[in-house]
């Protein structure tokens, strides 16, 4: 994860053209080091395990179509080409290989929607949360307030200006540093409530699975619940004016006692 | 014929722009339609290369964010009312006449205004760039209340907007019209060209949905001047209210620029694989059944608001759903070219290619409608990817194909082959430089619509943009190879592809001939 | 599209009509229906999301779909009759509401195919003598009115004169 941006990348990006045959040859897993990633951040809520499991079902069956499909394709390109066959064939249906063709993706369609089903009701399940934060989306920062414990305040955007212009090295966390992080505890499960003071934001932050409009007049609620300590780092998703690519989000996972002491402290200011 | 001209008086028909201004041809409004799309796909492409040079790197090089928020937007508006619909009318207007048989299209002055609302609606559109506050930047789906933020740009934009949906309207009109009342006798329905029965379908939908598409900027109109609250919360509106009734006309919207690019398909793969299309008839109603769909999975476009879980369930099975009759079409295709006798010129290349970069598309939009992997998705460059995919794979490639098939019976000469495959090869390979990386972007957790990104996202987004640049600069052998065949070039016979089928290419309908005693032979 | 010759010496009469595929009742039931479809469509909208000014738009869009229907009906009516005699060749057409006739005199009268647009195929094709050139056959396809130039032209004894 650590490095520095450099200006010189034509090279690696010229070889980047390449990338998708890395990807047709399957090596599918979140790289460790972001670099060409080719796919979800590593997940670290069950929200975000389970997207990743689905999108991976879906993805290989996709594949697996696409390569059948258009391997017949390529196939009847080749063997069926004129110089190799003068007169084609005149059939112009079959009914059984119609029918066919209609029952089998109704078959993968069920298989793809009974996981997806399982997956949204769990998703969709706020209850049993052991605390509550309320996110309030502005043109340009978030604010996060801690029901259960009296915190308020705003994070914003850290990354200088001159980074921004060019006008210096832009570091390893260039657009995603904000001055305060949302601090939570591992293992517990958060509800939280969603809303904007201004304009339509979304709250996202990949690693946790978690992404939900935040809209003027209304509160949407999520949950979210990390399995391991870090920092993970996510943007506004939705587009909300002149700055929506300079409000990102970091949220810093910790201990129970971490928090509870970060608690302490933020109350006690 | 020998010509023997005797007298060059009295000459009553207007010439030079009056002849454009006030034509009634369906021939000539065709090619207005299809030159204008072509110029509007120049500057909605130079507004991407704007995008992609600005994401060429990380950093602020070129514009600042409100601009370039401007240009996805005008980009996005530009691609899809001034370029991608106006060209599927162009070809309408020069071929469902000849295709069915009709001397012209029925209602030849509502077809001219209906052309001639587009270049003011286009000029009202860009001059938006150039008043205070600029143009819209609120992306092309223009949702309040950051569209009500936005200046006198947005107004412009609006009025564009209505000015293209009755255009639109009237078009489609015509084009229902047409169809209806005057195919050639025998023709029945169920003997209409593909590219003509998905135009009859498209005109439905368009006529279904523009009125929503119309109320719905309406409202945001008088919300931004008359003191209405239809959107806005704190007025006891709803801003969510916006988005289902943009997206009950956007999703339909998709399908009007997608079905026709079926139909040429449909048109072109049976020609070159010297065989009839497989399953006319199921292609029939699986381009109806795509209809009917389109109008109840539009919330699919916005799972991330806050629906009912019951809400996701229904859109996410509906849209699901999709995915039959559009496979039904793509095995369909398949099947025709199956042991037929397949040569590979210009139009049969973007017709596979289409086929092919579409179903990419198509994949996508089928990982898009799983709701709970959609909540990773949504508003990332993976959707950016998916629908260029779709509507550049699907939509231009399908209509750039047409031209190629088209051309010889419009120009009388044959286009340049060797262009047409390097036109060919050098889109399709920019497309995919430009588009496959965008997926990995988005999964990786870029949003769209940024113009600025963290580290980890640079290398992709270069050689997405160097396939932009590459993608850009191959339009210009398309421009040349079309100059060059109006001009002149080898002679193309009445039926130009030795497979072709239909009345286009035999062109008498059968009505007249025993009529007379000579044989209506004229070369 | 029914160009119906009487016999070929002269006098010829050549009735040009147009084709029109649907009945007045499939008109009426193609408007009633695509109306159904966006009153369905603007009425839910309304009901559901309150968002009533779709209905206008709606309601303005039916109105010219009726218009545009009627029109087209209107015009399955319109005819042309040239009839070629021995002296004179007189052409009636009959446009909507407007009626004209024309005699031309038979030595003079010329055929002419004028290219009015861009491509290889002339388009319009005009009956007339002395300057004055009327079009005909306007409701014909591009092959057909060849047929008709081509039969005209020879009922003349005259060439086609291709113009631009």
């Amino acid at each position: 994860m650590m490095r520095i941006w450099r200006s010189n990348r034509t090279r690696r990006a010229v070889a980047g053209v390449i990338a998708p045959i890395a990807v047709a040859a399957g090596t599918f897993a979140s790289s460790a080091h972001a670099e060409w990633a080719l796919n979800f951040q590593k997940p670290v809520t069950p929200i975000a395990h389970i997207q990743y499991d689905l999108h991976m079902l879906i993805l290989w069956i996709c594949v697996a179509i696409f390569v059948l499909v258009f391997g017949i394709m390529f196939y009847s390109l080749f063997a069926h080409r004129k110089s190799k066959r003068a007169h084609a064939a005149n059939f112009s249906h079959s009914t059984k290989a119609e029918v066919i063709w209609t029952v089998i993706p109704i078959l993968i369609l069920i298989g793809m929607a009974i996981p997806s089903t399982q997956a949204l009701i769990m998703m969709e399940d706020t209850t049993a949360s052991d605390m509550t934060i309320k996110i309030t989306g502005y043109q340009w920062k978030w604010r996060y307030q801690y029901l259960d414990n009296d915190i308020d305040y705003y994070s914003a955007l850290e990354t200088p200006r001159s980074q921004i212009e060019n006008n210096a090295p832009k570091e390893e966390h260039y657009l995603l540093e904000v001055d305060k992080h949302l601090v939570l505890p591992v293992n517990k499960k958060i509800r939280l409530l969603i809303t904007a003071n201004d304009v339509i934001h979304a709250w996202w932050v990949p690693a946790l699975g978690a992404k939900k409009d935040a809209i003027p007049g209304f509160i949407n609620e999520i949950w979210t619940q990390i399995d391991e300590p870090g920092t993970y780092r996510g943007q506004c998703a939705e587009l909300c004016g002149k700055d929506h690519g300079f409000m990102p989000i970091v949220v810093d996972a910790v201990s129970e006692d971490d928090f509870n002491a970060w608690v302490q402290n933020q109350t006690s200011q | 014929m020998t010509a023997t001209t005797a007298d060059q008086h009295h000459d009553h028909h207007p010439t030079g722009i009056t002849r454009w201004l006030f034509t009634t041809n369906h021939k000539d409004i065709g090619t207005l339609y299809l030159w204008f799309s072509f110029t509007m796909f120049i500057i909605g492409g130079l507004m991407a290369m704007i995008i992609r040079s600005e994401l060429f790197e990380p950093g602020l090089q070129f514009v600042d964010p409100l601009f370039f928020n401007q240009m996805t937007t005008v980009h996005a508006l530009v691609m899809i009312f001034g370029a991608a619909m106006p060209a599927f009318v162009g070809l309408a207007n020069w071929q469902i006449p000849l295709m069915i048989g009709a001397p012209d299209m029925a209602l030849p002055r509502l077809n001219n205004w209906s052309f001639w609302l587009l270049p003011p609606a286009a000029t009202l559109l860009i001059a938006s760039l150039f008043v205070p506050g600029g143009a819209p930047a609120g992306g092309w789906t223009i949702y309040p209340p950051l569209s009500i933020q936005g200046g006198m740009g947005v107004d412009f934009g609006i009025l564009a907007l209505h000015m293209m949906g009755i255009s639109s309207i009237m078009g489609s009109i015509n084009i229902i019209a047409t169809i209806m009342n005057m195919r050639a006798p025998g023709m029945i329905l169920m003997k209409l060209p593909m590219f003509v029965w998905t135009w009859l379908i498209t005109a439905f939908l368009l006529v279904t949905c523009i009125p929503v598409l119309a109320g719905a900027i309406t409202m945001l109109l008088t919300d931004r001047h008359f003191g209405t609250h239809f959107f806005d919360s704190s007025g006891g509106g709803d801003p969510v209210m916006f988005q289902h009734i943009f997206w009950f006309f956007g999703h339909p919207e998709v399908y009007i620029l997608i079905l026709p690019a079926f139909g040429v398909v449909s048109q072109i793969i049976p020609t070159f694989s010297r065989k009839p299309l497989f399953g006319y008839t199921s292609m029939v109603f699986a381009t109806a059944t795509i209809a009917f769909l389109s109008f109840i999975v539009w919330a699919h476009h916005m799972f991330t608001v806050g629906m009912p879980l019951t809400g996701e369930l229904f859109f996410m099975y509906s849209t699901m759903l999709i995915a039959i009759p559009t496979s039904v079409k793509i095995f369909n295709w398949v099947s025709t070219m199956w042991r037929g006798s397949l040569t590979f010129e210009t139009p049969m290349l973007y017709a596979i290619g289409m086929v092919f970069l579409f179903t990419i598309g198509g994949f996508s939009g089928l990982m898009l409608a799983i709701v709970p992997a959609d909540f990773q998705y949504h508003d990332t460059y993976f959707v950016v990817a998916h629908f260029h995919y779709v509507i550049f794979g699907g939509t231009i490639l399908g209509a750039l194909g047409a031209v190629y098939f088209w051309l010889p019976k419009w120009t009388g000469h044959m286009y340049n082959e060797t262009l047409g495959k390097w036109h060919f090869w050098l889109t399709v390979i920019g497309m995919n430089v430009t588009f496959f990386p965008q997926h990995f972007l988005g999964l990786a957790g870029m949003p769209r619509r940024i113009p600025d990104y963290a580290l980890q996202f640079a290398e992709f987004n270069m050689v997405s943009s160097l396939g932009a640049f590459l993608l850009g600069l191959s339009q210009i052998i398309f421009l040349i190879n079309v100059l060059k065949t109006i001009k002149g070039g080898e002679k193309a016979s009445d039926r130009v592809w030795e497979g072709s089928t239909g009345l286009e290419w035999t062109v008498p309908s059968p009505a007249p001939y025993h009529t007379f005693a000579t044989p209506p032979v004229v070369k | 599209m029914t160009i119906a010759a009487a016999s070929h010496t002269p006098p010829t009469r050549y009735l040009i009509t147009p084709n029109r595929s649907m009945s007045r009742r499939g008109s009426a039931y193609l408007v009633v229906g695509i109306a159904a479809c966006a009153l369905l469509v603007a009425g839910s909208m309304t009901i559901l999301y309150g968002a009533w000014p779709i209905l206008p738009f709606a309601g303005l869009e039916i109105v010219l779909l009726v218009f545009a229907v009627r029109h087209v009906q209107n015009s399955c009516d319109n005819r042309e009759v040239i009839d070629v005699g021995e002296r004179h060749v007189d052409v009636t057409r009959r446009h909507g509401d407007n009626l004209d006739s024309f005699r031309f005199v038979r030595a003079w009268t010329r055929i002419a195919l004028r290219q009015t647009r861009l491509g290889n195929l002339p388009d319009r094709l005009e009956i007339g003598s002395h300057g004055k050139l009327i079009e005909i056959g306007s409701f014909l396809t591009d092959d057909e009115r060849y047929s008709l130039a081509n039969e005209l032209a020879m009922q003349l004894g005259r060439k086609i004169s291709h113009r631009n």
